[in-house]
């Protein structure tokens, strides 16, 4: 701190070599670091907030409808209006970036705790992901998760990259991340309970775009082929399905018609589509009998604005309870529409 | 090579072990050829710009102190124009090529001044200013040319200065070279605490500054008065936690080995008026234009209308030396004329009143003014400054959701409140220190420098900041880029 303070005093002769200090210094840092890593790994998620995340879906009882996916799930639904208009208790269950891949990990989490399993589980079938490499992109999935979940995370985001960098990519997420939220926990805990109704937005009213915008929106997909890990997830949450008798239902959400129409994004549709009928598995496209042409729907290229989750909500609703209805006690029902 | 990066830890751990490692003659070899890596890890091929330089100033010092009358004269303006040149073509030529379109544009001619792809070379404008200083003092008599080459070269290029300074001066820094350096633990210990809390006014407070000030400033037209206001706030604190952190890890990793840097942040959001701001920040290179510009223009001993001009010169200058771009001239300037409005009212005899709330003004009144202009500073082009400064004074709107947007930046999703939390948290621990220093609370300087164990338990606090709380992505500093 040569802005604090000045020369330093002499205070003793020089030693031979600072091999002593430096290695007391190290041990030290490291081991105080390595306390506190390890209270915060084994104890985080029991401050995670309970009305979204994880840790919320954990927390709920006898919940019928769980929502799982992206921040494209987290804006596509009203949760409050979602609940009126189909008498059954809902939650989103939502993580930016949430891929295939992370799915399949929660709902092999949430099975192993039948007490915590939703009778009915609506899958994010946002075609863009599918064809992306998987990744960890939003790092309150690992606060929120509990420690075997959390090593499971660590144990196949280190098979998945396999170069030097996923050792400080771990590193960076167990020491470095979520500390804010910790810190501030009692303070911020009920500013989160304000932020959120079960998982879904509340409060803030985000607007559409303007035509401009709307017309220059291009689509997020890096290909047009899907991802072998997720293709790979997408069938183990089939097979989870099935062997659980979980009944599953996949919703794209509405995409900005400049988006939609994107050749990569059309044809990672048709491939969700093909997987799904295969296994006899509903899938919904929200882009038929919305209207996608207009900018005051979408908030940007993915997400949308307040007025199309209001529209989107009320359209899936019905198409909700026409599918529950439709089921027989065991299976999920067959028509892809 | 960044020095928030894990290839630098390494470097600078085997840089010191061979330090000491070495007899102290061979100890200024080392240190060369580990600043020409250092340097290199850049872009290799610029290591033949500096030491073209190095050798065209290196034989003028020698030519200057040979010769008498005139002829010292011809060979420093041989110095100062070739120095001059070098950063006239690699920082400044496409900047006056767009400058003179613009003018060709205004008139109606065609736009055809040629435009250079060329990458700025890291750190030119520190050490092209550290060479000329070597030059003008060796003029001025106050300096003997330095006879050994590798010597004078490990002055240009010792790396813990070689990218953003301090700017030193021969005098200081040269003899050091010379000197059989022991290791001396109070003196180890304390070069560890500095890069230590260097390390956390970097990416602690300025990396964390750094996510909500580039979300919002780079995006200035979405956002609302109230975010444009954080964010010139938060420009504040990063700009200083930015430089003054490197500026703390440059001297605390040559203090390491005995050298003494000079220093270059004395708390100056701490200032009373502007003429002090400047005198605490980034010291090397406000005294560097005192000594070599302001002083040689006539300085205050001349009229009062010429000094006024001198200052307004001076300021513009190293408004310019910042950046190739008008922003950094008007920012310059408008520092210029904040020092002339004091100057004036000073010669009418006003004052503060000498009481608590007058202190308190005149304190405020210097950071505001500050403030302002580092709007300038940040902004990307002039317009963008002038709709910043409009929408900050017009859109005064104060509503809960408007506070809710205002905070987002932080993080862009629903941690920004933790997050902005516990930032502007670490900055008041930052600045509580920082007060604790400039009051000269004993403990606050005991943390530095009265025991090894205040030391000691510094530097780890520091470290536990740093894992738990910084950015640990490796970004550049600020000032590399000029």
């Amino acid at each position: 701190m040569a802005t604090i303070v000045s020369t330093p005093t002499q205070e003793r002769s020089s030693t031979r070599t600072g091999w002593p200090y430096l290695g007391k210094l190290a041990i030290s840092a490291f081991g105080i670091l390595l306390c506190l890593v390890t209270i915060k790994f084994f104890t985080e998620h029991l401050l995670a907030p309970r009305n979204m995340g994880l840790n919320g879906a954990l927390v709920q009882r006898n919940l019928d409808l769980l929502l799982i996916g992206s921040s494209h799930t987290r804006q596509s639904y009203d949760i409050r209006l979602l609940e009126k208009t189909t008498g059954l208790s809902a939650f989103a269950l939502a993580y930016n970036g949430d891929d295939l891949k992370t799915m399949s990990q929660i709902i092999d989490y949430l099975v192993s705790r039948p007490d915590r399993c939703p009778r009915y589980i609506v899958v994010e079938a946002y075609s863009a992901l599918l064809g992306r490499k998987p990744d960890l992109q939003d790092p309150r999935y690992f606060f929120d998760a509990p420690p075997a979940l959390k090593m499971r995370i660590i144990r196949t985001y280190l098979s998945e990259h396999r170069r030097p960098s996923a050792l400080l990519d771990v590193f960076d997420l167990v020491v470095n991340r979520g500390n804010e939220a910790i810190v501030t926990y009692p303070v911020n805990s009920l500013l989160l309970k304000r932020l959120a109704y079960r998982g879904g937005p509340t409060g803030i009213k985000t607007p559409g775009v303007s035509a401009e915008q709307f017309s220059h929106f291009t689509s997020d997909a890096t290909s047009g082929q899907p991802d072998p890990v997720q293709l790979a997830a997408l069938y183990r949450i089939i097979d989870i399905a099935e062997h659980h008798n979980i009944s599953v239902i996949f919703i794209e959400s509405p995409l900005p018609k400049p988006v939609s129409s994107d050749p990569k994004i059309q044809a990672l549709k048709a491939d969700f589509r093909e997987i799904l009928e295969a296994h006899h598995l509903r899938y919904i496209n929200g882009d038929l009998d919305f209207p996608n042409s207009d900018p005051s729907m979408f908030e940007d290229n993915n997400h949308l604005s307040a007025a199309g989750r209001e529209k989107f909500t009320l359209d899936v609703s019905a198409d909700l309870k026409t599918w529950i209805a439709s089921l027989p006690k065991n299976r999920a029902a067959a028509i892809s529409r | 090579m960044l020095f928030n990066s894990l290839q630098f830890c390494l470097f600078f751990a085997v840089v010191t072990t061979l330090y000491y490692a070495l007899e102290w003659r061979w100890r200024w070899k080392m240190l060369l050829v580990a600043s020409c890596v250092f340097y290199m890890a850049f872009i290799p091929a610029y290591i033949f710009i500096l030491f073209s330089t190095i050798l065209i100033d290196y034989f003028m010092g020698m030519m200057i102190a040979k010769s008498t009358g005139r002829r010292r004269l011809i060979y420093l303006q041989v110095s100062i124009v070739s120095t001059c040149l070098v950063l006239f073509v690699f920082k400044y030529f496409n900047f006056f090529g767009m400058t003179v379109r613009e003018l060709q544009n205004l008139l109606g001619a065609a736009q055809d001044f040629p435009i250079a792809h060329i990458i700025l070379p890291i750190g030119l404008s520190f050490h092209t200013f550290q060479s000329l200083s070597y030059v003008i003092e060796v003029y001025r008599g106050r300096q003997e040319p330095e006879r050994n080459f590798g010597i004078y070269s490990l002055y240009v290029m010792f790396y813990p200065q070689l990218v953003a300074g301090p700017i030193e001066r021969p005098q200081n820094l040269l003899h050091q070279f010379y000197e059989d350096h022991r290791f001396d633990l109070s003196n180890f210990a304390y070069g560890l605490t500095l890069i230590g809390w260097g390390f956390f006014q970097k990416m602690v407070i300025a990396d964390r500054a750094a996510v909500y000030v580039n979300s919002v400033y780079n995006q200035w037209s979405i956002h609302s008065g109230l975010s444009l206001l954080v964010a010139t706030l938060l420009f504040a604190v990063q700009i200083y936690a930015d430089f003054a952190g490197y500026s703390c890890i440059a001297i605390g990793c040559a203090r390491v080995m005995g050298i003494q840097l000079m220093t270059n942040f004395n708390h100056p959001y701490f200032s009373k008026s502007i003429g002090e701001f400047w005198q605490r920040w980034h010291i090397s290179l406000s005294t560097w234009f005192r000594d070599y510009v302001y002083i040689p223009l006539g300085g205050n001993r001349v009229s009062v209308s010429r000094h006024y001009v001198n200052l307004l010169l001076t300021f513009a200058i190293s408004g310019l030396w910042h950046g190739a771009n008008w922003t950094f001239v008007i920012w310059g300037t408008y520092n210029g004329v904040l020092l002339v409005i004091e100057s004036y009212f000073h010669s009418l005899g006003w004052r503060y009143p000498r009481n608590l709330i007058g202190n308190i003004l005149r304190r405020t009144v210097v950071l505001v003014s500050i403030c302002f202009g580092w709007i300038f500073f940040r902004a990307d082009s002039l317009e963008a400054a002038v709709g910043i400064i409009r929408r900050i004074a017009t859109d005064t709107s104060f509503s809960l959701s408007s506070v809710e947007f205002a905070v987002l930046p932080f993080s862009g999703d629903n941690t920004a409140f933790a997050v902005g939390l516990v930032t502007c948290l670490l900055i008041a621990i930052m600045f509580m220190l920082e007060i604790g220093a400039e009051l000269n609370f004993r403990k606050v300087r005991g943390l530095l420098h009265y025991s090894l164990s205040y030391q000691f338990a510094t530097t780890l606090a520091m470290f536990e900041f740093i894992m738990l709380f910084g950015v640990l992505r490796a970004s550049a500093f600020i000032y590399f880029q000029f």
